[in-house]
């Protein structure tokens, strides 16, 4: 081995512990092309490293074709420099994709970080907002005659029963209405209409009838 | 077990990881040779077929490539990558779960991820008959070099690669400047590496 051979193999070993910086540094990667000694040296030297610390990793007669196969993929990203600048979690172009699909044989997930995910998870919950919010709407306008009708005045409290009877029975179904119960509320009215907080009740939920005490 | 030298080996592959985001793709090749095996450890731990661990592992390097730059060294390189092999390993044993042809066989049952648990004598169908006598014959030369070893390099290369210290460790523990430590490793490490260079080659049947 010459004295050149071995000042780049110990510049390897150095490097490998890092301590090479600078100048030394560039000079060591650089000197690391394709098929050089240096790269060779590389190799076994952390062969060598991982064996000692653990006899499971002497398994690297594949070594050369993982890297051979790895650079063969790297080549098929459009361009490495822009793809290490952009994001790692862009979509990658569709080309990519499917070359990465049918080697790789997954498919893009629902947690995949996404552009497309997020407008589809923001337009849901538009949407969502939307629709209670519709729903909600229609809700009051559609209970607001019945409680504007149900509290009617003295001289039509009958008839004011009756349509908020039929307001509500529009929308919720027929009330059976008894005409005794009615009359005796018209008759009695300070007991029923108005709830203890002194506010219409809006309907009559129940109605009691208590004979004069003794 | 400790990392070698860590501080000093992550800066080394900080160095790399930033001549790779600057465009060089050869500095990131030396980091796929450094961690390959260790990665491919880790996903053989998680999946039994070794085309889907290779498949698995060439997928980690390639996310790894692309996300390079957001690597800032705040963890060593290795950690980083670590998690990324993982998550990769994980998404793949998901996909392969909801493919109804995906036999159980190819899945290990525990998908321990815990790469420092052994797996003692379990067979793997990563080792084929030819390539567990190639791996036994590597550690063995491995270790035959190592105990042809003068002492003081095979204390320096143990105190380094099995202890993981530094050189400034070293240096103190062996009473000797930082120069000689230097010296001493790398001719320990010419030493062993000249018996399995021929071994590496072989089996790959291409050099570097």
């Amino acid at each position: 081995m010459t004295q050149d051979t071995m000042e780049r193999h110990e510049q390897v070993s150095a490097l490998a512990d890092g301590q090479l910086h600078g100048a030394e540094f560039v000079r060591a990667v650089d000197g690391m092309v394709e098929g050089s000694d240096a790269l060779a040296t590389w190799h076994a030297y952390h062969v060598l490293a991982d064996v000692l610390r653990s006899r499971d990793l002497a398994h690297c007669a594949d070594d050369t074709a993982f890297l051979t196969r790895l650079k063969q993929r790297l080549a098929l990203q459009s361009d490495g420099a822009v793809a290490l600048v952009g994001d790692a979690d862009l979509p990658i172009a569709a080309e990519q994709q499917r070359s990465l699909a049918a080697s790789f044989g997954t498919r893009v997930s629902a947690n995949d970080a996404g552009w497309r995910w997020k407008i589809l998870a923001g337009v849901s919950l538009v949407l969502s907002f939307v629709a209670v919010g519709w729903s909600a709407r229609l809700g009051v306008e559609g209970r607001q005659p019945a409680l504007v009708q149900a509290d009617p005045g003295p001289a039509s409290a009958g008839v004011g029963i009756a349509s908020a009877a039929n307001a509500a029975g529009g929308a919720q179904g027929v009330m059976i209405r008894d005409p005794a119960l009615d009359a005796l509320v018209a008759a009695h009215r300070q007991f029923g209409g108005t709830s203890a907080l002194q506010m219409p009740a809006g309907f009559l939920r129940n109605a009691t009838f208590e004979p004069p005490a003794r | 077990m400790p990392a070698p030298s860590a501080s000093a080996s992550n800066d080394s592959d900080l160095m790399l990881v930033q001549r790779s985001v600057a465009g060089e793709q050869r500095a990131f090749e030396l980091l796929v040779i450094k961690y390959q095996r260790r990665i491919q450890r880790l996903i053989g731990r998680m999946v039994r077929d070794v085309d889907l661990v290779e498949d698995i592992a060439q997928e980690t390097f390639i996310r790894a490539y692309r996300a390079l730059h957001q690597f800032r060294g705040d963890a060593q390189f290795y950690t980083w990558l670590y998690r990324i092999a993982v998550n990769t390993a994980k998404k793949f044993l998901m996909e392969l779960k909801r493919d109804p042809l995906v036999s159980e066989s190819y899945l290990r049952s525990d998908e321990d991820e815990d790469e420092t648990k052994s797996r003692g004598n379990e067979p793997s169908t990563q080792e084929t008959p030819e390539s567990a006598y190639a791996a036994s014959e590597i550690a063995a030369a491995v270790n035959a070099a190592m105990a042809a070893l003068p002492e003081d390099l095979r204390q320096a290369v143990t105190l380094r690669e099995i202890e993981g210290l530094s050189y400034e460790e070293i240096s103190a523990l062996m009473g000797c400047p930082i120069g000689t430590v230097r010296s001493r490793i790398f001719r320990a490490r010419e030493a062993i590496s000249a018996r399995i260079r021929p071994m590496l080659e072989n089996q790959s049947g291409k050099r570097w």
